[in-house]
This record gives structure tokens, C-alpha cells and sequence, in this order.
């Protein structure tokens, strides 16, 4: 902190001004205080240096949210990379750091895209890698997701893909994200309707009752009529509720009166969504 | 869920049990069973009724409330880019415990904070803050919420419209600020807060329901960006887009309903954000929202002229005729979610609500496990409540696409929609 202060020896810092009787004031620490004093100073100043990029490094590990402090820093990083490319390379490797430390922070997840999308094709490779490890961390990180979605969008890539689905699903055939994610590879790679209900089905052997398992096979049976018998196939027959509720959609035209007498019986079997499973009843006719 | 039978290791499946055997000892059945020490607490501090019903405890919920606003420690600072959400979470839900009107002061005090935080026409994190989307729609809903002109008057409309055309990127998202992240937030905070304020021009929403309409996903909800996985709080912002701007018709309303319905969790009754994780009592109004909004969109409500009574999507809708309509048929079980805000999300003794049991209150939690609550009290505006535990826990309505009360809605409406087009 004093190293702030001397380095900001020559700036007048403004305090907030939050208005008479404020509300919800935040008694805040005596150090965020006075930093954001000077980080008030430079918004007026629109000072673009080392030291503002050295203030920002500060303010955020008070408040990784502060989404004015981070654009503050990317504005000064644009400016200092146009003499010094290499700012850019450490920036990668710094906000690596609080990625990991913020995992679900909106404005790291956005600020490592504005730095890749600066340095462009380069990055894309090391993106990845870094939010393989996030996932290793949280299987589920909506941000980091997001994130690779965007990667492979913009930089390519997807061939590797599907051993990285498969590894998640392997370690966790639940993980709902990982099943949207292979939905989304597949459709970018291209794939066979039928094959995909069949792999599926071999991932429900032991997961049952497994929701992203069936919405997935689901999803595939809907635009092809050879996965649809597929997986009708299986139903008929197949123990367990999940397997009754993806007969509704799979007999909802070729046979609304099963379908519909199935509903009525999920409208038990499902007793949370009783209501849900009624009204689909009645929406298909009456039923047997 | 009998697959850990399997013996395949699944961190979901166990996380899933464990929360669901802890709700589980939360979720009573009949109280009359538990020790009568325990008991007389549960009476004493207004969890249990009289007649052992469950109880909202009011009364600590609003000092929880009011002690926010009077001020926040040092360990706040993560939300001193958030201090319009604060304003609005905490206001909000006071108004929905009927202890915000008649407190003048607070009310001028909080246009004072807002005002503060103005930036470029809208409205920053907290003061010198750059303009940004959510603290703007949460500013704009905070004053919709105090209801006063001179609330309303603290929006410098023009500014505000030439800021929100700024954010539209040409994808027809909306970025957060400048230089900011686009996704679907961005989309509904945009498009919430024009038509609040009656500036819903073309040139704004051109494109824009298209955009939110191509985050929904095979699963049938939305994700935040086309592609990405459906989650609860991206999937209310999309579709309360589309009600809003009418265009419920881009999407495929029986698969969201389907995948909505599947969002309640058998066990804890309260919604998950996801397929496959765990409840969250903030879920109690993104899906319970969407579902309602969901159902207002296939019974036809904002395709006609006349909204139902009091629910109003935007100006130039009139609210005098509640047409002859069904009864919106629900799709999930209002009584269980009601329980298990009433006892896994009411923190006991202290008051404020939480995510589930074994986390803290927060400011956030309370106001949408509130919002969730009255949503699901009110299924529908022209049918009685449905109201779990005590006569006493009813709520007054929330609005299903803005999230504050329909009277106040309509009463900034009504002042935006008497002012000149732009």
C-alpha cells in the first residue's frame, strides 16, 4: 500500500460520493479506500500506464467484480501492447491466475475473451487448455463452457472434442454440461443419428434414470425417424420412469392414445409434475 | 435415484443425495412429532404457527432487510459493483412483505443512493461506475418499486434510450457495457427496462427476439449464448424477452415447459438451475417465472390487446378487462416449492432466506426466494392463491416478467407512456 501511495504521490485522489443518507453503504477496508481514491483520479485523467495497470491488479483482488476497474486495464494493456507485445503474453498468464482463483466471475471469464480475441489464433490453443483445467476443478462451470463454445466458434478446434466429452462423461455421466457439449460438437462434426441413441443407450445401462442421457437421445430421435425406432426399441419394455416419459414424445403422433394413457400413469408415477403430466394427457385425447 | 447401485462413482449422484437427505430433515411432515422444547422455539421465533403450520417469518425477514440498507460490513466490497441490485433486492422485497410504502424516508433515501450512480443516462455499479445493464435495470426497477414521480423522474429517458441503442451489438444481443460481455442478460435488462420507460422503438428491438429465441437449446430451455447449456436464470431472461416483445411464437413452448417441469426436484421441491444439479432457492422465481410466463404466452395474453388485470407487458397494453380466458393450467407442484422456501430456505432463527440448508442468507436469495414464493401463491391472476402452512405467508402478486408488483408496474407505465415518443 505505501508503494501505491508514493507511486501515486502526484494524483489528487477523489473520494465517493455516495449522496445524503446513503443505503446500503459499504464499510469498506481502510486499503480499498484509499486505492479506489486514486482509481476515481484516473477515470477523470484517463491515464493509461504501467502504475494504472499495477492499481487495477490491486483493486481487483479486493473486488474481482470491480467490471469498470477491468475495463480500465484492458484499455491500458491495448495501449502499453502497441510498444511491448509481451504484455499481452503475461496478461495471459496473470489472469490465468485470478480465473482460478474466481472461478465464477463473470468479468475474468470475459476479460481472458477480450485477451484472446486481441492476440487472436495464437491463444486459442492455450484457451482450451486452461479451461480443461477450470473444468478439472468444476465440471459444471457455466463461464468456462461458454468460454470453449466461444474458442472453438471463432478459432476452431473441434476435433479434439469428443475425447474431451468423453473423458467428462466418463468421470461423471451426469454432468448435464458435458452432454450439452457433445450435443454441440456433434452437430459442428456431423454424426449418425442412430449411432448416437445406441451409444447413448449403453452410457443408460448404468444410469437409468439418467435425464441428459435421455434428453440427448432424445434430441437426436426427434429429426430422424430410424433413431426414433431405436430408441423406441429400447422403451418398450425397459424398466424405470425416464424410459416411460421418452415414450410420450416418441409416440405423441404415431399413437396419442398410448401416448396419452402413458401421461395419465406418469401423472403417479411423477408426482411432482402430476399436473404437468395431466395436462399433456389431456392436450394428446383421451387415451385407453 | 437407486443408480449408485451401479457402483459407478458420480460426483452428481452423490452431491444429489446428500443435499436431498438434508432437505429431507428440514421437510416435516407433521410437527406435532418433534420434542416439545424444540417445538415452543419453533413457535417462539414464528417458523410454526399457532396450528404448527409453517411460517414466513415476516417480521425477522424485514429487520434482516432493513439492517442492509442501514449498512453492510467490509465483506460487501465483492458487490461494490452491485450496489443498484443490492437497493432493489433489499426494496423488493419489503415491498412483497408489505414494509416498503409507508417508510418515506427509506424511499427518498434510496432515490438518493440510485441517483448517485448514475452514468451515461443509465446507471453504473455505484458512483463514477461505468453505465452498465444490470445495475441500470436493477436501478430501473428499484424505482419502479418506490413508484413516485420523483423516483421516475430520476431517469433521464432520452440518455437512457440513446445508452441502451449503443449496447445493441450486431448480433442483435445487447453487450453489458462497453467493452462488456454480450449474452442474454444483456438482451432482457435492454428490453425490460425500454419498455418500463416506453422506449421500445424498432430500431431497438429489431432482431432482438430472434437472439433470444436462438439460445433456446435441444434440452428445450435457454442458454446464455446460442448453444450453450439451459439454465434457469439465462432461459427466465429469454423468455420474458419474448413476452415482452410478443414473440413467444419463435419458440417451441411445449419443449420449454417440458424441461421446466423437470427443473423441480422431487425430493426438496424447489427448483434446480440446471439438469442434474442441485435445488437453489433463487430458482424458486427464474423457473417459476418462466413457467408462468410460459403459460401467459400459450393462453394467448400477449398476443391480445388486453393483458389479464394487472399484468401489464409493456405501454399501450390496458389492464381494464381481464378476458374471458382458461385458467392457466400449471405445470408444477406450487405446494411442495412453497415448503421448501418455508423451511430449507427460511434461515431459523435469525431470518433472510438462502440458497439451501447449510449455506448463509444473502440479500439476493431473499428477494428471489420471496419473488418465488408470491409467484407461486399466484399462478394466475383470475384463479384464488394457493397458499402452503399458514393462512398468514400470502403475499402480494409479483409481476412474472418485470419482478416487481403489478400495480407499481403499471404505474411507471403510466407515467412513460404519457410522455412524447423520442
Amino acid at each position: 500500500m505505501a508503494s501505491f501511495a508514493a507511486a501515486f504521490a502526484d494524483v489528487a485522489p477523489i473520494e465517493q460520493d455516495d449522496g445524503p443518507a446513503p443505503v446500503c453503504a459499504i464499510a469498506y477496508a481502510p486499503e480499498y479506500a484509499r486505492l479506489m481514491g486514486f482509481f476515481r483520479a484516473i477515470l477523470e485523467s484517463n491515464e493509461r500506464s504501467p502504475r494504472v495497470l499495477e492499481l487495477t491488479a490491486a483493486l481487483a483482488e479486493h473486488n474481482a467484480a470491480h467490471y469498470t476497474v477491468w475495463h480500465v486495464r484492458r484499455e491500458c494493456l491495448w495501449a502499453l501492447a502497441s510498444n511491448d507485445a509481451s504484455i499481452l503474453t503475461d496478461e495471459l498468464r496473470y489472469s490465468a491466475e485470478v480465473a482460478r482463483e474466481n472461478p465464477k466471475n463473470y468479468q475474468i471469464w470475459y476479460h481472458r475473451r477480450a485477451l484472446v480475441e486481441k492476440i487472436g489464433q495464437a491463444a486459442a490453443a492455450d484457451e482450451l487448455a486452461l479451461i480443461s483445467t477450470a473444468l478439472r476443478d468444476d465440471a459444471k462451470n457455466y463461464h468456462a463452457w461458454s468460454n470453449r463454445l466461444w474458442v472453438l466458434k471463432t478459432y476452431g478446434g473441434w476435433a479434439g472434442e469428443l475425447e474431451f466429452c468423453t473423458a467428462l462423461l466418463d468421470a461423471d455421466v451426469y454432468n448435464n454440461s458435458a452432454w450439452n457439449h457433445l450435443y454441440q460438437v456433434k452437430a459442428q462434426l456431423g454424426c449418425d443419428p442412430v449411432e448416437e441413441v445406441r451409444s447413448t443407450l449403453e452410457r443408460l445401462n448404468h444410469a437409468r434414470e439418467n435425464e441428459s442421457a435421455w434428453v440427448y437421445a432424445l434430441a437426436f430421435a426427434k429429426s430422424d425417424e430410424r433413431a426414433a425406432a431405436a430408441l423406441l426399441a429400447h422403451c418398450e419394455g425397459a424398466e424405470g420412469v425416464r424410459s416411460q416419459m421418452a415414450l410420450v414424445e416418441l409416440l405423441k403422433t404415431s399413437d396419442p392414445g398410448r401416448a396419452s394413457t402413458i401421461a395419465r400413469r406418469l401423472a403417479e408415477l411423477d408426482a411432482t409434475r402430476a399436473r404437468y403430466w395431466r395436462r399433456r394427457a389431456e392436450g394428446l385425447g383421451n387415451g385407453t | 435415484m437407486d443408480d449408485l447401485g451401479a457402483m459407478n462413482y458420480s460426483l452428481t449422484l452423490l452431491e444429489q443425495e446428500e443435499c436431498e437427505s438434508v432437505c429431507a430433515r428440514f421437510l416435516i411432515d407433521d410437527f406435532s412429532t418433534v420434542p416439545a422444547a424444540q417445538l415452543a422455539q419453533m413457535r417462539r421465533e414464528g417458523l410454526l404457527d399457532e396450528e404448527n403450520r409453517p411460517r414466513l417469518m415476516r417480521e425477522k425477514h424485514v429487520q434482516y432487510l432493513r439492517k442492509g440498507l442501514a449498512g453492510l460490513s467490509g465483506g460487501f466490497v465483492a458487490l461494490d459493483a452491485s450496489r443498484p441490485w443490492l437497493v432493489y433486492w433489499i426494496i423488493h422485497a419489503l415491498d412483497l412483505l408489505e414494509a416498503l410504502d409507508d417508510d418515506a424516508e427509506i424511499k427518498q433515501r434510496c432515490i438518493s443512493t440510485l441517483r448517485a450512480c448514475r452514468a451515461e443516462g443509465a446507471f453504473g455499479g455505484g458512483p463514477r461506475q461505468l453505465a452498465h445493464l444490470a445495475p441500470t435495470y436493477a436501478a430501473t426497477l428499484a424505482l419502479c418499486c418506490i413508484g413516485s414521480n420523483e423516483a421516475f423522474e430520476t431517469i433521464d429517458r432520452p440518455a437512457l434510450y440513446q445508452f441502451l441503442l449503443s449496447m445493441k451489438d450486431a448480433s442483435n444481443g445487447f453487450r453489458m457495457h462497453d467493452d462488456g460481455e454480450v449474452d442474454v442478460r444483456g438482451t432482457y435488462t435492454a428490453i425490460a427496462v425500454a419498455a418500463l420507460t416506453n422506449v421500445l422503438t424498432p430500431q431497438l428491438v429489431e432482431g432482438v427476439a430472434e437472439y433470444a429465441a436462438s439460445c433456446q437449446t435441444y434440452e428445450g430451455g435457454f442458454g446464455g449464448e446460442p448453444g450453450v447449456e439451459a439454465h434457469g436464470g439465462y432461459g427466465f431472461c429469454a423468455i420474458a424477452t419474448l413476452c415482452i416483445l410478443d414473440a413467444c411464437h419463435l419458440v417451441d413452448l411445449d419443449a420449454l415447459d417440458a424441461w421446466v417441469a423437470r427443473r423441480q426436484t422431487s425430493i426438496e421441491g424447489g427448483y434446480q438451475g440446471r439438469a442434474n444439479k442441485l435445488v437453489d432457492a433463487c430458482y424458486s422465481f427464474w423457473q417459476g417465472g418462466t413457467a408462468q410466463l410460459s403459460a401467459h404466452a400459450r393462453r394467448g395474453d400477449p398476443h391480445h390487446i388486453e393483458a389479464p388485470q394487472g399484468v401489464r407487458w409493456r405501454p399501450g397494453t390496458t389492464s381494464a378487462d381481464v378476458p374471458a380466458a382458461t385458467p392457466i393450467q400449471e405445470i408444477v407442484d406450487p405446494i411442495k416449492l412453497q415448503r421448501y422456501i418455508l423451511l430449507c430456505a427460511q434461515v431459523f432463527p435469525d431470518g433472510g432466506l438462502r440458497d439451501k440448508p447449510g449455506k448463509g442468507r444473502d440479500y439476493y436469495h431473499t428477494c428471489y426466494a420471496l419473488s418465488g414464493l408470491s409467484a407461486s401463491q399466484h399462478p394466475d391472476c383470475t384463479a384464488p392463491a394457493t397458499v402452503s402452512g399458514s393462512p398468514a405467508n400470502l403475499l402480494p402478486r409479483t409481476h412474472p416478467a418485470f419482478n416487481c408488483r403489478p400495480e407499481k408496474v403499471s404505474r411507471m407505465l403510466d407515467h412513460f407512456s404519457g410522455l412524447p415518443d423520442l
